[in-house]
């Protein structure tokens, strides 16, 4: 109960940013979690395949049972939850119902990949943001359910200048994260962050499957601009992962404002570029763009993962409730 | 099309010197995108390195371009010509005669239709000038629309003087000099006036003569006397005048105030006259004098004389020795003689010797002056009479003959002034106006001369009063006459205008036959005058003007030309304004 008092004044501090329509709020702080919105994503579980369940977790049913658990927490009850797991003691105390929730011997990890990388920094607000927002949405889940998150942040660092209580060696490491207590670090972490630097996102999924060895969830929050990404999404999805690809692009991606004489920067590698971008210099601009998108669509779906692209303009509640919710990531 | 500012063209200029700024090449704006990689399948297009491109085609530039030239030409101010339009100059007869009635219409109405019908065959570059022609020539309207002019001639109205012909067809010779085209005249007049010069008269003239022959009896003469023997009251004379062509039986009727005196029936040959003279009781103000039956000319068939008081009007007399001024001004009714004061309001002043400076207003009798307005240039003796302007009133009935001037003055004469009385060595008696004010010079002092012995001296002083102030012997003017009142003092007119006399009082709207009365600042009644047409010697005929046609054929091929720089400049903003609203939307500024 205490944990979960801990949980309620980290929460107190965040405000409500982002707006539910579509569009960013004006005054935008870029703060990466909305108290109203945890409320709403309680009612939220990860949805798992039932071959994808090896230990006993609190909530997610199993084909092989296990024996061995430990207590967690408490939780209110709500409709749909077992029966046999209510604490009648605790009824007979509090005349409210509590669900025991305990924690797996072997825990069920969600494991995170939030892109770091400087073009992640375009959109406003920015496409890098929107990514903390969902990977904070989704790690909340996970640890409200008392599954685990791993998560890592190539080409990230953090900024020194806001507090961390998390102990990160490295924005590009794993970073583990375990129960409902943990979720404040969590975001503080994810807050923390800002891009700075280009790396390659495979050899950090290969090691996800090296190191646990155990095929979960993956989600990959990315732009997708460097094609490093397939041979980790590859080895994942052979090792069992259930992978899914969060496609961000900002606004002036998909619709170019400028026109005319441009002498185009690459944000990552410093590259120049001179285009004149006339009406028909944008209408083949839209026509690659829309083959591109098209074409990593069908890739991640054709090797059997999710793929979702998302706007960074987008309400990440809506995303959350509804977008992932209808692709079957959550439930 | 023609330029009022060819060398504005040279603002064209402008125009290449934009399409050279736009062959340069601009400077590349530099945008950080997230990653080339969406760009990199772009097909890539090979720019030139090259300062200089060839000039592009864009949307702005020839925004641009068009206001540029558009404003140039603003500048040069160019102009469309157009065919000249016709100026027509309508000469209007405003003389009394032209009150004469035919057909229950007078021949001023008729002369207006006729203005009206030329009025309506103007095109719509045409202008008309109207001149109206009474006592003096007045311009109705100047140059004017078919509208205005229209508006002016519905505005006209008769006087009860004669017309100034010859003066109006001056006029419009001058518009015709000052014009490229010249212009078409036309009189519109019953020709009751003298043979006009027509040797300067090189522009197209023509002449319609307006009505035909009435019979028209007239009182042609009224006017009043102390009687010589010395009795109270005046007697009054009237002279009745046949105008028409067959004898007529009138009644004359006259009213002393508002007293019927008896009829007199009287029978008039055709062109006769007959006078008639009535005994005026003593203390009478208003006589008026009228015939019946009414004939074609009503306004001439009635007289008013105003009589005045005794001593109603003052004389200044500024003179070291006035005395003999004002023995004979007292014996003249209705004048009182004041020494040595120049106070406004009086009648005239006579002024003898020095002349101050300025001047007493109104007018003025000068004896032997010295001043600024008249320059002594010399001194001549013994001096006699030889050469009389006996048509002059000031000398009307006045032997000189025997007059001998011991030492006169000799002056630099200004062209204002009239020689009434000449002789061998310079002139003795001279008469004129100078801007309004009637001026009388005696070359010469009476007391130098015998003329204060003569019996000519009182005449000639009572023929001076009223030539300087009409209305010290009756108080009847002629249309037109100009009349000396004081400054802010109101006129109401016969038709019942009321004018504002300004300083220094000189009133000249008499043209209207009629009772005028006159009040002072305090709404007080200072005194009342008639205008007859009695005073304007004037038949109602009307006579036909060959010699007024000269047909001249209208140059042609000459050009107006109207501006339309105004369109352009509009039109130059108007791009301006439209490649600014395209740059930002292009900009997305918008």
């Amino acid at each position: 109960m205490r944990a979960a008092r801990d949980l309620r004044s980290v929460f107190s501090g965040f405000r409500k940013r982002v707006t539910r329509a579509g569009r960013p709020a004006a005054n935008d702080s870029g703060m990466v979690v909305d108290g109203d919105l945890l409320q709403k994503l309680d009612r939220l579980s990860l949805s798992l395949g039932r071959d994808l369940i090896h230990g006993l977790m609190g909530e997610h049913l199993a084909v092989r049972r296990t024996s061995g658990i430990e207590f967690a927490d408490y939780r209110q009850y709500s409709a749909g939850d077992d029966l046999r797991r209510v604490d009648w003691n605790a009824y007979a105390r509090l005349g409210t119902l509590h669900v025991r929730q305990s924690q797996a011997e072997h825990d069920t990890l969600l494991y995170l990949l939030v892109d770091g990388s400087p073009s992640m920094e375009f959109g406003q607000p920015s496409k890098f943001l929107l990514a903390r927002r969902l990977a904070a949405a989704l790690g909340y889940i996970a640890l409200a359910h008392l599954d685990g998150v791993v998560m890592t942040t190539p080409g990230a660092v953090e900024d020194a200048r806001k507090p961390s209580g998390a102990s990160l060696q490295s924005s590009s490491l794993n970073t583990i994260f375990r129960g409902r207590a943990e979720a404040g670090s969590l975001f503080r972490t994810l807050q923390a962050l800002k891009t700075q630097s280009v790396a390659q996102f495979d050899d950090l999924m290969v090691g996800w499957t090296a190191r646990h060895g155990q095929g979960r969830i993956a989600v990959v929050i990315s732009d997708l601009l460097l094609d490093g990404y397939r041979d980790g999404v590859l080895q994942l999805l052979s090792s069992g992962f259930q992978v899914t690809v969060l496609h961000v692009l900002s606004s002036e991606e998909l619709s170019p404002p400028d026109m005319g004489d441009l002498e185009l920067l690459d944000s990552e590698t410093g590259a120049l570029m001179d285009v004149y971008l006339g009406k028909e210099g944008l209408d083949e601009y839209l026509r690659q763009l829309r083959a591109w998108l098209a074409d990593s669509e069908e890739w991640v779906r054709s090797h059997g993962a999710n793929y979702l692209m998302v706007h960074s303009e987008w309400d990440v509640e809506r995303i959350m409730l509804d977008m992932l919710r209808r692709r079957g990531v959550t439930a | 099309m023609s330029l009022f500012n060819g060398l504005g063209l040279l603002w064209l200029l402008l125009v290449p010197a934009l399409v050279i700024l736009y062959m340069f090449r601009p400077k590349r704006l530099r945008k950080p995108v997230s990653s080339l990689r969406l760009w990199q399948a772009m097909p890539q297009m090979e720019r030139s390195r090259a300062r200089l491109r060839r000039p592009p085609l864009s949307l702005l530039l020839i925004l641009q371009a068009i206001a540029l030239a558009a404003g140039a030409f603003a500048l040069a101010q160019p102009a469309l010509t157009a065919p000249a339009g016709r100026h027509t100059v309508v000469v209007m007869d405003a003389s009394g005669s032209m009150q004469a009635l035919e057909n229950g219409q007078s021949r001023f109405d008729k002369a207006k239709d006729e203005a009206g019908t030329l009025i309506t065959k103007l095109a719509g570059q045409d202008r008309l000038t109207l001149l109206r022609a009474g006592v003096h020539v007045t311009t109705a309207c100047a140059e004017c629309t078919r509208e205005e002019a229209q508006r002016s001639i519905a505005a006209l109205t008769p006087g009860a003087g004669t017309a100034d012909m010859a003066g109006a067809l001056s006029v419009a010779e001058g518009l015709a000099r000052h014009t490229e085209r010249g212009i078409d005249a036309v009189l519109l007049s019953d020709g009751e006036f003298g043979t006009l010069p027509t040797e300067d008269v090189k522009f197209s003239l023509r002449f319609v003569q307006i009505g035909g022959p009435v019979n028209d009896i007239a009182v042609a003469t009224l006017s009043a006397r102390r009687p010589p023997d010395g009795r109270s009251g005046y007697i009054a004379y009237a002279r009745i005048e046949n105008r028409g062509t067959t004898e007529a039986t009138i009644e004359v009727a006259a009213m002393a105030d508002t007293v019927p005196l008896p009829t007199r029936s009287q029978t008039v040959p055709e062109g006769g006259h007959t006078s008639l003279t009535w005994q005026v009781p003593a203390g009478t103000v208003r006589f008026t004098v009228s015939i019946s039956p009414q004939d074609a000319v009503p306004s001439d068939d009635r007289a008013v004389l105003f009589l005045p008081s005794a001593g109603q009007y003052r004389v200044d007399v500024v003179s070291s020795q006035p005395d003999s001024y004002l023995r004979v001004l007292g014996a003249l009714d209705g004048l009182t003689a004041v020494t040595n004061t120049t106070a406004p309001g009086a009648a005239f002043t006579i002024i003898e010797g020095t002349l101050p400076d300025p001047l007493p207003s109104g007018n003025l009798l000068l004896i032997n002056p010295n001043g600024a307005l008249m320059k002594p240039t010399g001194r001549v003796a013994e001096v006699r009479p030889n050469i009389l302007d006996a048509a002059n009133p000031l000398v009307a009935g006045i032997d000189l003959n025997a007059l001998l001037v011991s030492d006169a003055s000799t002056y630099e004469m200004p062209d204002w002034l009239d020689t009434v009385v000449d002789s061998s060595k310079g002139p003795l008696v001279l008469a004129g106006e100078q801007n309004g004010r009637r001026v009388v010079v005696l070359t010469f002092d009476p007391r130098r001369s015998n003329l204060s012995k003569l019996a000519a001296f009182p005449l000639f002083m009572a023929n001076a009063a009223d030539w300087l102030y009409p209305l010290a012997g009756a108080q009847t003017i002629a249309p037109g006459q100009p009349l000396q009142l004081a400054p802010g003092s109101s006129v109401q007119t016969p038709s019942g205008r009321t004018v504002t006399v300004e300083p220094p009082g000189l009133f000249t709207d008499t043209d209207e036959g009629g009772i005028y009365r006159v009040t002072g600042t305090g709404g007080n009644l200072l005194l009342q005058f008639a205008v007859n047409m009695a005073d304007a010697p004037q038949e109602a005929v009307s006579v036909d003007h060959p010699e007024l046609n000269n047909p001249v054929e209208l140059a042609v091929g000459q050009v107006t030309s109207q501006a339309f720089w105004l369109p352009l400049a509009v039109l130059a903003l108007a791009l301006f304004g439209g490649e600014w609203l395209i740059y930002c939307l292009k900009r997305g500024s918008i």
